[in-house]
């Protein structure tokens, strides 16, 4: 360092020019100059030493370079310049600014080598004065400073350090240059204008990119480029927000805090785009953009930092002020979008709202301030009663007496109140009732003031009034509900009652303050019933139909079920079912007679099926009888198709009834195809009787009797054929056998020497007896021989030809050695001598055994035929049927005991051998006598329901069957008679009862119609007056309406007065109570009398009374009027378009008198003309109308005139008219 | 909608007939009369019948038929039919044959006159 104390010393005396000057000042003199080229100071040039001194007094940096070394003097102000190269003094300009000397050192050569100065006004020089190169620029001259010996010994400078002051002027007009953004109207507009701007600047910011960030897919992407173009890959294109990755952090780091991030380069992009320099940026900065209300930037310029500059504040502000400008623009554009969009949206919804009120299907107005129409719509218009147009015109003027309060709410309304009333009530000018709904509420202008109100109003009275009528009715129908006699309800869609009146709830036994959801109503239904009830509801429901069912409901206090008729009608809102509405009707009584009748149809039909069993069984009877019989029966149809079989042949074709029936012949046994039984068959369906006295049947190997006979119907047609065989096989086989025997006889020869005793045996006794030949026989040994049991029989018998001297025939017994026992019959002759002595007997022996056995065999079968006989025998005389065999004279061969019981009781005496015609001589020529007689040409008949009078009124079934011999001859007929009687009787009873059923109920239908309809006449006179009377207690009844009132009643109880006696009258006649009083009185005047009061009531018609003659009655005066008032009325009922009657009396034929009355009306049928004076009949059709009246008065007319022995008789044609007259005999 | 509302009076009894028509007259309502079915049918046919009060037992023909059939026509099945009868078991068949309601013979004109107002008042609202 330099050494102060020196230097000062030296200065108090010739260096006062280097006096002053601050550090440099002193540092100058300090400063060891003789080891410089400048020398000591002292001897400095004068130049020099001037220049020093100017240097060291001014404040403006300066400095000098002297001589060719360019030694460098600086002042204090300059220090600052040099940064960190001061100290510097007495050092090289050309090394101490080496980095810029081509610059400055060409300068400096100017100054030097041409003795002129040089001026800049900003140089760019690049410095490096802190360690890096520096942008900077200076303001500054070089001057000559002429040397004491001519020339220019060195440089003087004078200048000034312009870096801030260019680069915040660039700053400056970059900023200026982003005031273009202000003219760019969208968002991409603005950001390239930017782009362009920035690019102006291409020393702060060589290159860049403007990312856009899509907040909502976290992703940014470059919108625009600045001094580089997209295909550049400097910076990613696309950067994933979600997680920063290589390359991506600080860019990420940006967006996360939005604040700038700064990044070096640090070699890893290569290439860059340099901008204004020729050196590559070596940092990057991420300026985040953002606007107010968002919470992430919109965008970030990534652009690469001056490699010149440090970043500064100065810089960072540069920055940040281009990002703010950016983003001020953009909001700018947003906002000026969103209003845009805004205004856009009131202008057409004002357009729509203007247009909706116009055709609003509600009454709707728009105002201004002034209560002047702006819009309106046509219901508006109509519901208020106005025309033409109103737009522009004042509410107030156009509805001069509008209510106050409406005012007021419109004027609280232009405030920016909202109104509205759910229901307000006024009344129109003309008084009518209005109710409306409405709301007020003011309308917006673009700008955001009050224009005015809007008005919506909506007229409810219709449907107000409609409430008011449902409630009334809904009321109306609850109180009738709770006065019905049956359950009126209503469910919900879950069929939860919500509605039951006080009958229901009386009969459940619930209190009338109970909530309907607590009523579960199903469990009062019959268990048995309820899965039905809940299906068809549900059914009905669906289907949109009323339902009407049957069930059981429980009686709530006594437990009981009573049968109730359940109607429910589904309702429906919106095609949504929302429950039912119904009844139900307690219908117990009448389920009740109807089960009672139905149980008396059911008891009917039980017994009458009993009936048919009984029948039944006697029918099986009859086949059982025909199946106990040995005999094979079977009956064939023409196609020799089995329809009857009994048991015996059954089992004969080993077979049973179900596989046969209904087969042909054929099919049961195929092997009688060409046999003649089969041939036989088809003669007989032929219309042959066949008899054969032996038939052998190869099928079945036996032999039988058979006949088979055609069965004809009444018409002589062949209907079946009847097969009967009778199994004689074993007689046959028997009777055959026994030829045989015979044939092949074992007989032999005995020879008996009485003297000798010697007896000789032929070779067949020897074998009958089984004895060896070769041996000899004695009587002793025969005599052994012989059963034990026959032996005694045996020698009586000899004993007895010895004593007759003949010999009778006799069977005996043996046993053969073998132990085999054989009948045997002896025949044989006895020999005398001369003196009558027997010498000898001679016979022969014959073996009878197998005949023997044939025989006792043919014995037994006959029992057992005889046995079943007895049993058949038995069963018909048990048969609860009558049985009867007839032979051809139609005598009684036999009876059972029914029948024998039955006809016991008309015939006195046996009966057997009676002729029918004798015991019943009535039933000649009778269907029964004439089917009898049919019987015995060999047809079965049978006849049912055939009434009999033997032994009371009965009726049978009766079944011919003729009895064939053995020449197919009919020589008997079984007859077998079913009583039926029982069943027809019961039969009968049902049909009179369901038909007096029938009637009654009729009666009570048309006495209940003819009775109530004068009282619901009456009534209905009576109650209309009672209520005028009642609603008009001061005034006067309208005389008119008490007249034909009180007409009107009087002939209804003149009605009713008729149909009473008619009533009583009928009583009285089916009783048989009815009496007469009968006096003598002119019939003539009875019928003047009769007709003057008709005429009275019915002015429609004429009434011609012809006294042909003249005539005295004794009888019931009042009876024979009321007859003629019923031919009168009947007359002129019945003849509607005529407006005649002729009436006569005449004197008969028989000497009675006759009344006859004579219309011109409609006139009756034949078929009609018997039933008009049946009980309750009354004329019906369709072109006459069924008159009122019970249908009694010619029933009782008939009575009455028949009572007083006269005759009733009617003449009519239809169409024409009708006469009835009655006669009644004269009293003299 | 018309001022007075029209019934329609359907039994071939004229003295019933002629009474009820008297008492809705009085009371206002404008009704007019059938003695059969055929003048019945033409007077539907013909003019707005507000409800029809009519007899089940009418000659020749069942009234339930008669019900039964209007109900089944879409064109008359909307026009409420008060049935009655003096037959003790009427009311089940006439409800069952679709009338809306039953009246028995003799009625109580009160009752009566419910009903029918009942029914026009239904229809009303059933209109609006």
């Amino acid at each position: 360092m330099v050494n102060f104390p020196e230097l000062s010393d030296q200065k108090t005396t010739s260096l006062d020019f280097l006096s002053g000057g601050g550090e440099m000042g002193e540092r100058i003199r300090n400063f060891d100059w003789s080891k410089t080229s400048l020398g000591d100071p002292k001897h400095w040039q004068n130049s020099l030493k001037t220049c020093v001194r100017i240097i060291l007094t001014s404040p403006q940096p300066m400095f000098v370079w002297w001589g060719k070394e360019y030694i460098n003097i600086y002042n204090n102000a300059y220090q600052f310049i040099l940064g960190e190269k001061h100290p510097a003094l007495g050092a090289s300009g050309n090394i101490v600014w080496k980095e810029i000397w081509n610059e400055v050192g060409a300068r400096a050569d100017i100054v030097f080598n041409k003795n002129e100065g040089t001026y800049d006004d900003a140089l760019l020089l690049i410095m490096n004065r802190y360690g890096y190169d520096e942008e900077t620029y200076f303001k500054f001259s070089y001057n000559p400073i002429p040397g004491d010996n001519g020339g220019t010994a060195g440089l003087f400078c004078v200048c000034t350090e312009e870096t801030e002051r260019i680069i915040n002027e660039r700053y400056l007009k970059t900023l200026q240059e982003l005031d273009t953004l202000a003219q760019k109207e969208s968002e991409q507009a603005i950001y390239e204008q930017a782009a362009r701007s920035i690019e102006s600047n291409n020393k702060d910011f060589p290159f860049g990119i403007i990312y856009k960030i899509n907040e909502t897919k976290k992703i940014a992407g470059p919108v625009v480029f600045i001094g580089i173009n997209n295909e550049q890959s400097v910076f990613p294109s696309h950067i994933d927000l979600n997680v920063p990755v290589e390359g991506t952090h600080n860019f990420y780091e940006a967006y996360q805090t939005r604040e700038i991030v700064v990044s070096e380069n640090a070699g890893r992009r290569k290439k860059l785009p340099m901008g204004a320099w020729q050196k590559e940026a070596t940092q990057f900065v991420h300026v985040p953009i953002f606007i107010a209300g968002h919470n992430s930037p919109i965008a970030i310029l990534s652009a690469a930092l001056n490699p010149f500059r440090k970043f500064d504040n100065s810089y960072r502000q540069l920055a940040n002020l281009v990002a703010d400008r950016i983003a001020l623009e953009i909001s700018k554009v947003i906002s000026l979008e969103q209003e845009k969009n805004a205004r856009k949206k009131i202008e057409e919804s004002e357009k729509v709202s203007r247009l909706f009120i116009e055709h609003a299907p509600a009454a709707m107005a728009m105002f201004d301030t002034e209560m002047r129409y702006v819009s309106v719509s046509r219901k508006w218009m109509k519901e208020y009663d106005l025309t033409g147009n109103v737009i522009g015109k004042s509410h107030y003027d156009l509805f001069p007496n509008i209510l106050g309060r409406w005012k007021q709410v419109h004027s609280r309304c232009m405030k920016g109140a909202v109104e509205k009333s759910d229901e307000d009530y006024y009344e129109k000018d003309d008084g009518s009732p209005v109710w409306l709904k409405w709301k007020v509420r003011p309308w917006y202008t673009t700008t955001g003031e009050i224009g005015g109100i809007v008005i919506f109003t909506e007229n409810i009275t219709q449907r107000k009034k409609a409430q008011l009528a449902i409630k009334e009715s809904e009321e109306r129908f609850r109180t009738m509900a709770n006065e019905a006699p049956l359950f009126v309800w209503e469910t919900d869609e879950n069929l939860q009652t919500t509605f039951l009146n006080r009958s229901g709830l009386d009969h459940f036994d619930l209190d009338e303050t109970i909530k309907m959801n607590e009523i579960s109503w199903k469990k009062f239904i019959h268990p048995d019933d309820l899965e039905y009830v809940l299906s068809v509801m549900d059914d009905a429901a669906k289907k949109h139909h009323s339902y009407t069912l049957e069930m059981r409901l429980k009686n709530g206090r006594t437990g009981e079920y009573h049968w109730f008729l359940d109607k429910g009608t589904p309702r429906y809102a919106d095609e949504r079912f929302t429950g039912f509405i119904g009844t139900s009707l307690d219908i117990n009584d009448r389920k009740q007679t109807e089960r009672e009748l139905e149980n008396k149809v059911i008891q009917r039909t039980r017994e009458l099926n009993q009936q048919n069993i009984i029948l039944k069984q006697q029918n099986n009877l009859v086949k059982k009888i025909l199946d106990s019989s040995v005999d094979l029966i079977a009956v064939y149809d023409t196609d020799a198709r089995i329809i009857s079989i009994n048991q015996s042949a059954l089992s004969a074709m080993k077979t049973k009834e179900e596989q046969v029936m209904g087969k042909k012949l054929l099919e049961v046994l195929p092997q009688m195809k060409d046999t003649q039984g089969h041939k036989d068959l088809l003669r007989a369906i032929d219309g042959e009787t066949i008899h054969n006295e032996i038939y052998y049947s190869p099928v079945l190997n036996r032999y039988y009797e058979n006949s088979l006979v055609p069965l004809k119907d009444h018409d002589d047609k062949i209907y079946a054929v009847l097969v009967m065989a009778h199994d004689n096989t074993d007689l046959i086989t028997s009777s055959q056998k026994l030829k045989e025997a015979q044939q092949i006889a074992q007989i032999g020869h005995w020879d008996w020497d009485v003297s000798t005793n010697r007896l000789s045996w032929s070779d067949n006794m020897y074998n009958i007896y089984g004895v060896d030949p070769s041996k000899s026989i004695d009587y002793d040994k025969f005599i052994s021989l012989v059963h034990p049991d026959d032996r005694a029989n045996m020698q009586a018998n000899i004993e007895f030809a010895f004593q007759s001297r003949s010999y009778n025939d006799f069977f005996h017994r043996i046993i053969t050695p073998a132990g085999e026992i054989k009948i045997m019959y002896a025949r044989g002759e006895v020999v005398v001598d001369k003196e009558g002595n027997v010498t000898r007997m001679m016979g022969t022996g014959q073996d009878v055994t197998k005949q023997k056995l044939l025989e006792q065999q043919l014995i037994e079968t006959s029992k057992k035929f005889e046995e079943r006989n007895r049993f058949i025998e038995k069963l018909i005389s048990s048969s609860l049927d009558l049985i009867m065999v007839v032979d051809k004279d139609l005598r009684f061969i036999t009876i059972n005991k029914k029948a024998e019981t039955v006809l016991g009781k008309v015939y006195k005496g046996p009966i057997i051998g009676e002729k029918v015609t004798d015991i019943d001589p009535s039933m000649i020529g009778t269907q029964t006598y004439q089917d009898l007689l049919d019987a015995f040409k060999g047809n079965i008949i049978i006849r049912d329901k055939v009434r009999s009078t033997m032994g009371g009124e009965q009726y049978y079934e009766h079944n011919y069957v003729p009895l064939f011999n053995e020449e197919a001859e009919v020589y008997a007929v079984m007859i077998i008679s079913h009583d039926i009687t029982e069943n027809i009787r019961q039969m009968e009873e049902l049909r009179k009862l369901s038909e007096s059923d029938v009637q009654k109920n009729n009666f009570i239908a048309m006495a209940s119609h003819e009775l109530k309809t004068p009282i619901t006449s009456i009534k209905g006179y009576v109650q209309l007056l009672l209520n005028a009377f009642d609603k008009d207690k001061e005034k006067h009844l309208p005389p008119l309406l008490v007249r034909s009132s009180l007409i009107s009643v009087d002939k209804q109880i003149t009605r009713l007065t008729r149909l009473i006696s008619e009533l009583l009258d009928l009583t009285k006649i089916e009783t048989g109570t009815l009496e007469l009083k009968k006096e003598e009185f002119s019939l003539n005047a009875l019928a003047i009398e009769t007709v003057e009061d008709i005429l009275y009531t019915n002015t429609k018609h004429e009434i011609n009374l012809f006294h042909d003659f003249q005539s005295y009655v004794f009888a019931d005066k009042d009876r024979i009027g009321q007859v003629m008032i019923n031919f009168l009325t009947n007359a002129i009922k019945y003849s509607p378009n005529s407006n005649k009657i002729d009436v006569w009396i005449r004197q008969t034929k028989n000497g009675q008198v006759a009344f006859t009355v004579k219309d011109y009306g409609i006139g009756i049928d034949k078929e009609e003309q018997e039933k008009i004076f049946e009980r309750f009949y009354r004329a019906k059709g369709k072109e006459e109308q069924t008159y009122p009246g019970f249908g009694i008065g010619l029933f009782i007319a008939k009575e009455f005139v028949e009572k007083h022995g006269g005759q009733v008789l009617v003449k009519s044609e239809k169409g024409k008219g009708s006469s009835f007259t009655f006669n009644l005999p004269i009293f003299k | 909608m018309k001022e007075k509302s029209l019934i329609l009076v359907l039994d071939d009894d004229p003295d019933i007939c002629i009474m009820i028509k008297m008492v809705l007259d009085y009371y206002g309502y404008d009704a007019m009369d059938a003695e059969n079915e055929e003048n019945a049918r033409k007077i539907i046919s013909s003019n707005h019948v507000d409800l029809l009060i009519m007899d089940m037992l009418l000659s020749g023909v069942d009234g339930t038929d008669i019900c039964r059939q209007l109900k089944h026509d879409k064109k008359t099945s909307s026009i409420p039919i008060l049935m009655f009868s003096a037959h003790p078991t009427a009311k089940e068949t006439c409800l069952a044959a679709g009338a809306d309601d039953f009246i028995s013979k003799p009625f109580e004109m009160n009752d009566m006159m419910d009903k029918i107002s009942f029914f026009l008042e239904r229809n009303k609202i059933r209109q609006d």
